[in-house]
């Protein structure tokens, strides 16, 4: 077989490749848009958009042969028409909303590009085989061109859907923390008002919150560093009777938290009288945040080369010494690591707070804001404007620490 | 023969007629409320009812402004069935001054003739007012009584519970920190003995640890063990007595077992699936190298990751409102949360929003480590992206997946927040009865601290974690099965 | 006849590095075709423009008379080992071997039995028919290497491409590979383009090199050719261990001056003139007892059979192959004198290269 034959068989126009992806989303896309329908409560929509998403299904599966020049050209053509009719119906149904636009840009993006397939100068030069090797060569630039474009298109369409999705109750906070009134309702940005900041700032609840929260926090940090960094140690350095089994107790730990030992645990601080108190808090956040801290800074000090440590005993140093003098200043970042992850999760710790300080001088935010979400007198507002207030460093502070604290999280993870 | 079911017809329809007619006008139906202070203490808030023309077949709901229906009391033939027992009505209701009867499914029932009912409400919040309203509902749902709203408050002073005599257990935990100690150094001894020098001063390191997981984690665990075969409840902890299995009894033949046990299995499946399949796609897009604006993508997908989750999933509850962003988006009306199936369905899609950025993280770090050269073998090959993934990526990823889908699947079975913050289980929350979207572990929250009831409650989360650990075990074994085989 | 033709080749990556600078080169039919150079010369990627892997900035690549520059890499009908091997761990050998038949696009499927015919084929030729089973980590190196081949070869390519497949083997083994390697294209006579930077594989596997810096073609000629007449300073001291002596200074009516330096040029080399480097290989300079240049003695390295003297000849370092003959002393009191010896660079085979 010789190269021109070859590239014969493998050239395909752009239209025909970038179709079948186009129609594959198309697909999905209108299933999902059919659901919608119903949430709306319009059946007859939705029943359209099911057969258009079957229809996309059936040309999906018809197309490339149909195109490539056989006698189902005719019976496409026909299936194209009746999408038409169906997505024009369903344009004239809608209103003018961005739902509306979104959705139908959906439907007829698909159809115009069968229809550019159709029509394309360049597939009916494919159609007439032999192709000359001007066509061939052309066609295959035209691809090369055209196709790393078109997925790149692709990449960019999906995770600007993506991103919406997770932008989306952002924005909605923001709003609903500068939109006059506790209640929901009303567009994006239409009110302005400083109300809520005012209420939160000015009150008491969300200091105290704060202050519970921080004490919380850093006292967890604290604590759980000091248990967590010399055992890690031990575990990365030691060889000692009973490291494997003590190694797998704390992966077992780690795979089974809080709720199932949640009632006895509330038992024994309430018989240690550490309820409502910030002490109890901290003493259960340390512990059951000890096991990933732990495998976190495991893995932090065996990247440390054996031999910094080896040529300290050589100078005469004590194990402690190493510990301390060497081990430790050169992991300080690794530290930081494991301390930031140890304050996110106290911070933002929801159960074991709900059950343990039930009393609103004790509440950590977590259980604070939720409790300005009771299931009547909502006071959205309220919190739209405290969550944007507790969020925003702690998201900042996970961002600039991403890389490592992701690094650290998922080796931690895997291993276990 | 005919004629005969023909008179037996005849016969049923007039006496119903007149049961209807005469239950109407003999009676009018009333309710009223008031507080009844010496049921209120830790954590209960006490509240008396006084009824009249309740009708078989009906039911008194007690409805507050933080549960709506907060209990729900059916009202049936009594006869024949036997009374809640004396300390387990502590946290029930009485009528007419003996504890209400429980039918087969051991829900309270109360009979007809019922004039005064007597309850101490569990789980309200406490330090805050709270409105209360009692309700006479007939079968249908209609409304045929109503009291006035009434204020009630359990104080938060009361919630400061000088603790009873902590000896006992102060003695325990000292017992068992002293035997840890020994231990601990009983065993350094014996690596030293060993011939372990390299180990000298492990012991110390690792002891504090240690101690610290032994007392705050396998005590209340074994302890857990042991409250779940005891009457444990919140009126008589200190003096709980052996019951044997009967809470695993109870809780096997309950008959909400089916339902939240399917539910958190359809939940836990749905969800690790999302994860996975969600967390894949993305992290495929994200390692193109040359995508414009990665990086920026990249931060923005982690947002469910960065900011707290209580706080987003308040958000989507928000957003779910009837007239919320979502319902204003579709210009729609749906109240997301208060049908089931769209409840279970909003739950689901919420806490897969919350756990993809993990998946999409941990893969595409693990894809990375994957070598480009076998996929450009395979693009020499003509080997289509599609296959690509399938034969190369794929395979190449399954000894991160597995152990990631495990997690995933635990996290996501004791994900307590997102159902709690969304529906609080609901709808449909009865007393007693789990609601649409509970899953195991907020159906054990609500019987340890909405109802009180910490045996039965201790006795489901030592079910929950047998079920974890075996499907575990089961899940390694079954990868590590067919690793070899393939 | 696939013939491989680079026509003005240019690849300028994303951040401006220029990989392959204006490469004009002719591969004939059945030719054993070395590209080597340094790391970073260009080598490697002008092997993955060919490839399909890199997309050509300018100029045009042709196979078998054919412009490839737009065709996907599967449909160039080349095949490829990689200095990695890119085996597929999850898959046994045989698996790896037929991987690429049965995925391969509709427009090149192969039937079943052909593909089994075609593995055991494969086996066989590499001698790995009893691996077919395991997994590439359960392999040793060179088996590995052989499996890498092997699935090259399977889709029975039009051009063989190496990249650098023996770096990752221990002397020994890379020595055996080499020859292995050799033998393998003349059973086989598939065009093959080898990238390597080691010069031994270079001179023992090639009918003709192409050696390369900075992405340009300094050389494309026999190995022989490319030994004994350098195109240039670049492949004179690239190419030759110890590298060759290179000398700059000012040619000038049959003398040539470095400094304090100066010396007859030989006579084939009487012609020029003007600056230039003068080049010697440490081979054929010599020690001339008692009428060179005197040479202070910097190191002398013993290799057993010859040694290498490190000089200072005028300031300019200079390296000599001596070959010893019979058991001399130590201190090599038959060519040395006072740390010093006298030598002669005035040989037959010196080179001069002008600028």
């Amino acid at each position: 077989m010789s190269l021109q034959t070859a590239s014969h068989k493998w050239y395909v126009p752009f239209e025909i490749l970038s179709l079948r992806s186009v129609l594959n989303a198309a697909v999905a896309m209108h299933v999902v848009l059919a659901a919608l329908e119903l949430i709306r409560d319009r059946i007859d929509l939705a029943g359209l958009t099911i057969a258009l998403a079957a229809i996309f299904a059936l040309l999906r599966w018809l197309a490339p042969q149909a195109l490539s020049g056989s006698p189902r050209l005719q019976i496409v053509r026909l299936i194209v028409l009746l999408s038409i009719i169906i997505v024009a119906r369903l344009t004239l149904a809608g209103d003018v909303s961005g739902y509306a636009v979104w959705a139908r840009a959906w439907s007829w993006i698909p159809i115009l590009m069968v229809l550019a397939a159709l029509f394309s100068p360049y597939t009916s030069t494919w159609t007439r085989q032999p192709l000359s090797t001007d066509d061939l060569a052309e066609g295959l630039a035209r691809n090369r061109r055209l196709y790393p474009w078109f997925q790149r298109f692709g990449s960019h369409v999906l995770l600007i859907h993506s991103c919406v999705l997770v932008l989306l109750p952002v924005i909605w906070i923001a709003d609903v923390s500068i939109s006059p009134g506790n209640l929901l309702g009303g567009g994006i940005g239409d009110a302005f008002s400083l109300e809520h900041y005012q209420t939160m700032l000015g009150g008491s609840s969300f200091w105290v919150w704060t202050r519970n929260s921080v004490i919380v926090a850093v006292g967890t940090t604290f604590f759980g560093l000091c248990l967590a960094v010399p055992s890690a140690y031990a575990f990365s350095r030691f060889d000692f009777f009973g490291r494997r089994s003590a190694m797998f107790a704390f992966i077992v730990v780690q795979m089974f938290p809080g709720a199932i030992i949640l009632v006895p645990y509330f038992l024994v601080m309430k018989t240690l009288g550490l309820l409502n108190t910030s002490i109890g808090l901290i003493v259960a956040y340390s512990v059951t945040a000890l096991p990933l801290c732990i495998w976190m800074l495991k893995g932090f000090f065996d990247a440390v080369p054996r031999e910094l440590e080896e040529a300290a005993k050589l100078d005469g140093c004590s194990t402690a010494q190493i510990f301390l003098r060497i081990i430790l200043p050169l992991s300080i970042p690794a530290v930081a690591v494991t301390g930031i992850f140890s304050f996110l999760t106290a911070w933002n710790e929801f159960l074991l707070a709900l059950v343990f300080n039930t009393s609103n001088d004790q509440f950590t935010l977590p259980v604070g804001l939720a409790s300005l979400i009771p299931t009547d007198g909502q006071r959205w507002g309220d919190f739209a404007a405290a969550s944007l207030l507790v969020s925003i460093p702690v998201v900042i502070l996970f961002i600039l620490f991403q890389r490592s604290l992701i690094q650290g999280l998922s080796s931690g993870a895997v291993k276990g | 023969m005919s004629r005969f079911w023909i008179s037996l017809r005849s016969f049923i329809l007039i006496v119903s007629l007149l049961a209807v007619l005469s239950g109407g006008a003999a009676y009018a139906q009333s309710v009223e409320a008031s507080s009844a202070e010496d049921l209120t203490d830790y954590r209960r808030t006490g509240l008396e009812l006084s009824l009249s023309g309740l009708q078989e077949g009906w039911s008194v709901e007690i409805r507050t402004d933080q549960h709506g229906v907060h209990t729900r009391i059916p009202v049936k033939d009594v006869f024949g069935l036997t009374r809640l027992p004396a300390e387990a009505a502590l946290q029930a209701c009485f009528s007419d001054g003996a504890p209400v009867h429980v039918d087969t499914d051991q829900q309270s029932v109360i009979g007809a003739g019922t004039q005064s009912l007597r309850c101490a409400l569990t789980g309200l919040r406490p330090g805050t007012d709270v409105a209360v309203q009692a309700a006479i509902v007939d079968e249908t749902g209609t409304l045929r009584a109503q009291s006035s709203e009434i204020r009630l408050r359990t104080d938060v002073s009361d919630l400061r519970l000088t603790p009873p005599d902590t000896r006992p257990i102060l003695y325990l935990l000292g017992s068992i920190l002293i035997s840890l100690v020994l231990l601990l150094s009983a065993l350094r001894w014996w690596d030293i003995r060993r011939g372990n020098l390299k180990s000298r001063n492990a012991y110390l390191y690792v002891g504090p640890a240690i101690v610290a997981l032994v007392l705050l984690t396998f005590y209340p665990i074994t302890y857990g063990i042991w409250l779940s075969f005891t009457d444990a409840n919140q009126t008589h902890l200190g003096q709980s007595s052996f019951i044997g299995l009967e809470n695993f009894g109870t809780v096997l033949m309950s008959s909400g077992l089916v339902q939240v046990g399917l539910f958190t299995l359809i939940w836990t499946v749905v969800n690790v699936f999302l994860h996975v399949t969600l967390g894949l796609l993305l992290a495929l897009v994200l390692n193109r190298e040359t995508l414009f604006g990665r990086n920026v993508y990249r931060t923005i997908l982690l947002l469910p990751w960065a900011v707290p989750a209580y706080i987003s999933v308040l958000a989507w509850q928000g957003m779910l409102q009837p007239e919320g962003l979502v319902n204003q988006f579709l210009g729609a009306e749906a109240n997301f949360l208060g049908e089931a199936t769209s409840a279970r369905i909003s739950v689901t899609l919420v806490n897969a929003w919350l756990g993809v950025p993990f998946m999409m993280m941990s893969l595409s770090g693990a894809m990375k480590a994957i070598s480009t050269d076998m996929f450009e073998a395979a693009d020499l090959d003509g080997v289509s992206r599609w296959n690509q993934f399938r034969h190369i990526t794929f395979p190449n990823l399954k000894t991160t997946l597995v152990p990631l889908s495990l997690l995933s699947f635990i996290w996501t079975f004791n994900m307590f927040n997102t159902i709690y913050l969304l529906t609080r289980g609901g709808p449909y929350l009865g007393f007693g009865q789990p609601g649409a979207t509970d899953i195991m572990v907020t159906y054990i929250y609500d019987v340890a601290f909405e109802y009180g009831d910490y045996g039965l409650a201790a006795a489901w989360s030592v079910i929950v974690f047998l079920l974890l650990v075996s499907f575990s075990i089961f899940y390694v074994r079954q990868t590590r099965a067919t690793e070899a085989v393939t | 006849m696939v013939d491989v033709r680079f026509i003005n080749a240019h690849k300028e990556f994303d951040d401006g590095y220029v990989g392959v600078d204006r490469l004009n080169l002719d591969i004939a039919d059945g030719e054993f075709l070395v590209l080597l150079g340094p790391s970073g010369c260009g080598k490697s990627t002008t092997l993955r423009l060919l490839a399909g892997l890199e997309d050509l900035s300018d100029g045009e690549i042709q196979i078998d008379g054919v412009r490839v520059n737009d065709l996907p890499a599967a449909a160039r009908g080349l095949g490829m080992v990689f200095q990695s091997y890119a085996l597929y761990p999850h898959m046994t050998v045989s698996e790896n071997l037929s991987f690429g038949l049965r995925m391969a696009p509709k427009a090149d499927r192969v039937e079943a039995a052909e593909i089994a015919r075609r593995v055991s084929e494969i086996a066989e030729l590499l001698t790995l028919e009893k691996e077919l089973e395991k997994k590439p980590r359960e392999l040793s190196g060179g088996q590995r290497q052989r499996v890498a081949i092997g699935r090259a070869l399977v889709r029975r390519p039009k051009v063989l491409l190496m990249d650098e497949p023996l770096s990752n083997l221990d002397a020994k083994l890379r020595n055996r590979m080499r020859r292995d390697l050799r033998r393998l294209h003349e059973q086989h006579g598939t065009t093959t383009v080898y990238v390597t930077h080691d010069q031994v594989e270079a001179m023992t596997l090639a009918d003709r090199v192409a050696i390369m810096s900075d992405g340009k073609l300094q050389q494309h000629a026999t190995p022989n050719d490319a030994y004994h007449h350098p195109a240039n300073a670049f492949v004179a001291s690239f190419l030759g261990t110890p590298a060759t002596n290179l000398i700059e200074g000012v040619a000038k009516d049959g003398r040539f001056t470095a400094g304090d330096l100066s010396f007859d040029l030989p006579d084939h080399l009487k012609h020029v003139s003007g600056p230039g480097q003068y080049g010697v290989r440490p081979e054929y300079a010599q020690i001339a007892k008692g009428s060179g240049i005197p040479a202070k003695i910097d190191i002398v390295e013993n290799l057993g059979g010859e040694a290498v003297f490190n000089l200072d000849v005028f300031g300019h370092a200079v390296r000599i192959l001596y070959h010893r003959s019979g058991a001399e002393q130590r201190n090599y009191h038959d060519v040395v004198a006072d740390g010093h010896v006298e030598i002669d660079l005035a040989v037959p085979s010196a080179m001069f290269f002008e600028g």
